[in-house]
């Protein structure tokens, strides 16, 4: 793309991002300060993350200018993370839901 | 030979071939450090005790440098900008500060791996040790890597400005994206070690 399409750059919104990441991470700190429990603590500590991530992306990376490939690729990428946290999650039930292993043959009348 | 569509958009794609390649690298990099990430819930959901992540960890010295590395995106940004602008002396200020800030945020890094050291805690000291080490350590290595990219551009690349401005300038924006991506895992390293 010729240069003179983009000599209009504007840099006020990167400032303001600027401020917001800021403030975002003042945040951050400021929820572990509250001594939540461990669920909501860390499902307010990763949105705030995640809302500081998307800032990033969309203004400094310009992620809302892509094309369609690149969210493409993007899509491809976060279906298997999301995968790949799925099968852990998954994997991992019996200790998040605090059940326990219990012995299969122990109602059989069986020493094993 | 001259490399096809290194600032003109490909029909097929309709990307340039540089910001083609830097996504598919960035994906890459998305399942690397979301591999980590991920060893980290399976050990840490699957642990019976895990220490006091804050107490271990300085949060002072993480929040500067998170602090370090949002700034560090926006110099890299407005050296973009100044070279939409037409401007490479302000671009050789904002590469230089986002080059300052790099090396400041691996050396606050440096004392906090030090404090550690010290204290006699290592990788192989307990698993959110091991884990703090690998991801923050990797992470490292990519500020690092985005460092000397970011350096040839600021020095002997910028060379590239007299005789081809449109491709420097696309450069700078292919480095950017890697440098923000730098900055976006951080963001999520820093309340996940440090603060929950």
């Amino acid at each position: 793309m010729p240069m003179s399409e983009h000599d209009g750059v504007r840099v006020t919104p990167y400032l303001v991002a600027f401020g917001a990441l800021l403030a975002l991470t003042v945040a951050t700190v400021a929820v572990s300060w509250l001594a939540l429990p461990a669920t909501p603590a860390m499902l307010l500590g990763l949105t705030i993350a995640t809302v500081k991530a998307s800032l990033v992306a969309v203004a400094f990376m310009h992620i809302t200018s892509a094309r369609a490939t690149v969210f493409l690729t993007l899509a491809l990428t976060a279906t298997f993370c999301a995968a790949l946290f799925g099968l852990i999650l998954w994997t991992e039930a019996d200790h998040v839901l605090g059940t326990e292993f219990t012995n299969p043959f122990e109602s059989q009348g069986g020493t094993q | 030979m001259d490399l096809p569509y290194t600032t003109e958009i490909r029909p097929d794609t309709g990307l340039t071939s540089p910001t083609l390649g830097i996504w598919l690298f960035l994906a890459s990099e998305v399942m690397l450090f979301g591999s980590l990430f991920a060893s980290y819930v399976l050990l840490r959901v699957g642990a019976s005790t895990w220490p006091d992540q804050s107490s271990v960890l300085s949060v002072p010295l993480a929040t500067l440098n998170t602090v370090i590395l949002i700034a560090s995106s926006v110099t890299m940004v407005l050296a973009w900008a100044s070279l939409k602008k037409r401007s490479l002396p302000a671009f050789r200020l904002y590469m230089g500060l986002t080059l300052l800030a790099g090396a400041l945020f691996l050396v606050v890094k440096a004392f906090e791996y030090g404090d550690k050291f010290s204290h006699g805690l290592v990788p192989a000291t307990n698993n959110f040790l091991g884990l703090y080490f690998t991801l923050t350590g990797l992470h490292a290595v990519h500020v690092l890597a985005g460092m000397v990219v970011n350096a040839y551009l600021w020095l002997p690349g910028a060379r590239m400005w007299r005789s081809d401005p449109a491709r420097f300038t696309h450069r700078v924006e292919i480095a950017g994206v890697y440098w923000h991506f730098v900055d976006l895992v951080w963001i999520f390293i820093f309340p996940v070690l440090y603060l929950l």
